[in-house]
């Protein structure tokens, strides 16, 4: 379904992707880990649209996607819930829901959303900056969904929850891939990502280094540990 | 010249860059025809009030409006300091005899003027440079407004709209060339002094420059008072060039046209300015050529086309704001862009990243004598709106002690921090520090008395390096530029950051800026520091090695540190103590382990999962 090739990229001058090659199948739940300054955010940004490549080629239901702009890759069907949720506080829960929906249908997919998370339901005339944190995250997850993706990528949905909030993050997300939802999950929070994923890969310096399936990676944290700390 | 925060090779390129642009202008000028002279000479003035816009505009990241008022007052007192007297007792009858009888040599009469409108900035500023950042723009204009009625209307002293004749003409080429090298200059040591970091670091950020001890209208003022100094002299020379001087020499016209030479050149750059003055006035002059029906460099003429010459400074502003918004020099100094173009060669394959663990210890000791006592939050409540944040809470932080503050989203421990750092004001309760009641005082105070917090978002300074970063949260609580770039560098080692050092903060990646942001604040030499979430964008195994940085370097440093962060495994290593919050209420204080066990804070915060999650 989504095909990166040899993807290079650059930022600030500095090339901070070196050739990196992904796939993720439909329906397919895959995690990106690895040290702070990997490139994760980076493979993201190219992903949909805010980082144009220098070289290589990405491919979303054998389109190809480069040098399209971020609104055109959210109308082909990718969704991104970026870092720091990123909603907008002073607009209320509902217009922020609203603003993810697109065309006629747009008004039917914010009631569904409101219903489908209860607690934005509840909150949908206040303003969105004053929900609590994971509260935040949750909304920015819906106003994802409501624009009917057919990928969803996260950038560190966890980041800044306390425990409970993430767990019932979590719980949200599952949902969402039991309905069959290809998810591409970035997140420093590595046991939680390799527990949720199917696939996770590893990234360090503008590459993937290794890969593998859930319980490859659980019986192995040593390849995980190799990767994660000091660069190499 | 400029102790460490740029090389010495990257110092003498920027200044010789623009030095150089202006020795050629000269050069040309002084070869060609009387009115070539003239034009050169008045190009020459024009930058030196484009250097003046730079100064302000460029390090604080505010327009002004109003600059141009200090070169009409810088004008009009040379103008009338040097007037025969003769000419004054028809031209300006009302003129003070001091004034009107005086008959200064050039230089006294330059000299006087560049410190009338000084005292003038001073006098204006005051007020002004107290209005908010969005608020100055506008106040600025207003300043203009008022200053070209003064000219055009006070008939008597000024000579009313139809200005002054009979200037005695003393500005040569050279000699506006001298001047405007030595404006060059003066651009480039404010802003590469401590005052001129202070401000670029408002420029980038204000919360984040106010929370290390920089006091944000005092810096402004600084700007704002030097760039006057630089359009007086300039309208003084422009002054005794033409001759001649009415109201409308520096009035919108001329704000615009030196704004969008300034912003076509790129307005963080003493550089763009220059280039911006010098390429402007060489298209403009051309096409003035075109517009009055002349042949410019042999093509044909197009025979009278009024309005050219405005419509081509036009389009000139409007490709560069949509091809290089930031300027032909890309707001960068001639070394820097040098730099830039060989590291893009050699840069393949550099990676970012963290790295903690290998951390000489060495030559960061920081010695502070001072007496110290608790810091304290007593019965602290705020309200927004209707939403009750904070309801009495207390909070004592002892010297060199590690208190964890946590609780779920929306439990208050930000806006708690906010108000202890004097970012907010609550609605009761009192804030202390070392005994004294600090509650009220502005965060850039705090800072100064050794209270300084990191905030959620890394708010990096995106436009300096991580040196230039450091080195301001140092420069913030008042050390030189060569102490502060000493004490940036030793705190760099620390965080394991010294190899990022001329990168331009912004683009680091995330991690790394939240990492820069805590160097800043140790920068300072706090007594306490107030980190907000640092661990957020970092993974497992590079929490756990900022733990061990931050538990080396509050050692050292001998400061108390307050610690907001999620990762109950990383409060456990870190913090001898912890104070849960709950819906604006402490609910629970004690060690890390007992708190955990505490049944409220697994309910309200942890949630029934834990410990299985937490502990994978």
């Amino acid at each position: 379904m989504l095909e990166l090739r040899e993807v290079r990229a650059r930022r600030g001058g500095a090339e901070v992707l070196h050739g990196l090659d992904l796939t993720v199948e439909a329906g397919e739940v895959v995690g990106v880990i690895g040290p702070n300054g990997a490139g994760k955010s980076s493979l993201l940004r190219v992903l949909c649209g805010l980082l144009p490549p220098s070289a290589g080629s990405v491919s979303f239901d054998g389109r190809d996607l480069t040098g399209l702009a971020p609104e055109q890759i959210t109308r082909l069907g990718i969704a991104m819930v970026p870092e720091g949720r990123q909603i907008f506080a002073s607009l209320s829960v509902a217009e922020n829901l609203r603003l993810g929906a697109r065309g006629p249908l747009g008004e039917a997919a914010t009631a569904e959303a409101m219903e489908r998370f209860p607690i934005l339901g509840e909150r949908c005339g206040q303003r969105a900056g004053q929900l609590s944190g994971g509260e935040q995250q949750q909304l920015a997850i819906a106003r994802a969904l409501v624009g009917s993706p057919r990928l969803l990528a996260l950038d560190e949905p966890s980041m800044g929850l306390a425990p409970k909030a993430i767990d019932s993050i979590y719980e949200l997300l599952d949902g969402v891939r039991r309905e069959g939802m290809t998810i591409l999950l970035v997140e420093q929070n590595v046991a939680r990502t390799i527990d949720f994923c199917e696939r996770s890969v590893v990234m360090s310096r503008g590459v993937i280094r290794a890969e593998g399936e859930r319980d490859e990676l659980q019986r192995d944290p040593a390849l995980l540990r190799a990767y994660l700390g000091r660069q190499l | 010249m400029h102790g460490g925060l740029h090389s010495p090779g990257t110092v003498a390129v920027s200044a010789a860059a623009p030095l150089a642009l202006v020795g050629l202008t000269v050069a040309i000028g002084a070869s060609g025809s009387p009115s070539l002279q003239g034009t050169v000479a008045i190009a020459l003035c024009n930058l030196i009030i484009v250097l003046g816009l730079q100064v302000f505009i460029g390090n604080s990241g505010v327009y002004s409006f109003g600059q141009l008022g200090f070169a009409m007052a810088g004008g009009y007192l040379a103008a009338l300091l040097t007037v025969p007297a003769s000419f004054s007792a028809f031209q300006t009858p009302g003129l003070p005899a001091l004034l009107s009888e005086a008959q200064l040599d050039p230089l006294a009469a330059t000299l006087i003027a560049v410190a009338g409108s000084v005292l003038l900035a001073l006098l204006v500023g005051l007020p002004l440079m107290r209005t908010s950042t969005l608020a100055i723009p506008i106040s600025t204009f207003a300043f203009l407004i008022v200053a070209y009625n003064v000219l055009a209307n006070w008939d008597a002293v000024t000579g009313g709209s139809g200005g002054l004749v009979a200037i005695p003409t003393s500005t040569s080429v050279t000699s506006a060339g001298l001047w405007a090298g030595m404006a060059v200059l003066a651009a480039l040591a404010f802003k590469w002094s401590a005052s001129g970091y202070r401000l670029q670091a408002t420029r980038e950020d204000e919360a984040a420059a106010r929370s290390l001890g920089v006091r944000l209208m005092g810096e402004r003022m600084v700007g704002f008072v030097l760039s006057a100094a630089l359009c007086g002299l300039g309208g003084a020379l422009a002054a005794q060039q033409s001759g001649v001087l009415t109201p409308n020499a520096f009035y919108f016209a001329a704000t615009v046209t030196t704004l969008t030479m300034l912003v076509v050149g790129g307005v963080r750059s003493v550089l763009g300015a220059t280039v911006g003055a010098l390429a402007i006035t060489v298209v403009v002059e051309t096409l003035r050529g075109f517009e009055e029906g002349h042949r410019v460099f042999g093509l044909p003429s197009l025979g009278e086309t009024p309005g050219l010459a405005a419509i081509g400074l036009g389009v000139i502003l409007l490709a560069v704001m949509i091809g290089r918004p930031s300027g032909l020099t890309g707001g960068r100094e001639a070394g820097e862009l040098l730099r830039r173009r060989r590291e893009s060669c050699s840069s393949s394959a550099r990676g970012h990243g963290v790295r903690l663990t290998s951390i000489p210890r060495e030559g960061a000791h920081l010695d502070r004598g001072t007496k110290r006592q608790e810091l304290v939050a007593d019965g602290v409540s705020l309200a927004f709106g209707g939403l009750q944040v904070l309801r009495d809470v207390s909070l004592v932080l002892r010297p060199g002690e590690r208190l964890g503050l946590i609780g779920p989203n929306g439990a208050g421990k930000t806006t708690l921090v906010n108000v202890i750092s004097g970012f907010q004001r609550a609605d009761a309760g009192s804030v202390y520090l070392g005994g004294g009641n600090v509650s009220g005082h502005s965060p850039a105070r705090l800072a100064r008395a050794g209270l300084v917090r990191s905030f959620q978002a890394a708010l990096p300074f995106e436009q300096l390096s991580c040196l230039e970063s450091v080195a301001v949260g140092a420069m913030g609580t008042g050390a030189g530029r060569r102490r502060a770039v000493g004490e940036a560098r030793a705190v760099l080692t620390r965080l394991g950051l010294l190899e990022l050092s001329a990168e331009r903060a912004g683009s680091l990646p995330a991690g790394s800026q939240r990492l820069l942001g805590i160097a800043r604040a140790l920068a300072t030499r706090p007594r306490y520091l107030l980190l907000d979430e640092p661990a957020a964008g970092l993974n497992d195994q590079e929490g756990a090695e900022l733990v061990e940085a931050l538990r080396d370097v509050v050692a050292d440093f001998d400061c108390g540190l307050l610690l907001i962060e999620h990762d109950i495994n990383l409060v456990t290593e870190l913090c001898t103590r912890v104070q849960v919050l709950d819906q604006g209420r402490t609910v629970a204080l004690g060690s890390p382990e007992a708190v955990q066990r505490d049944p409220a804070v697994i309910e309200s915060y942890l949630g029934s999962g834990y410990p299985a999650v937490a502990g994978a």
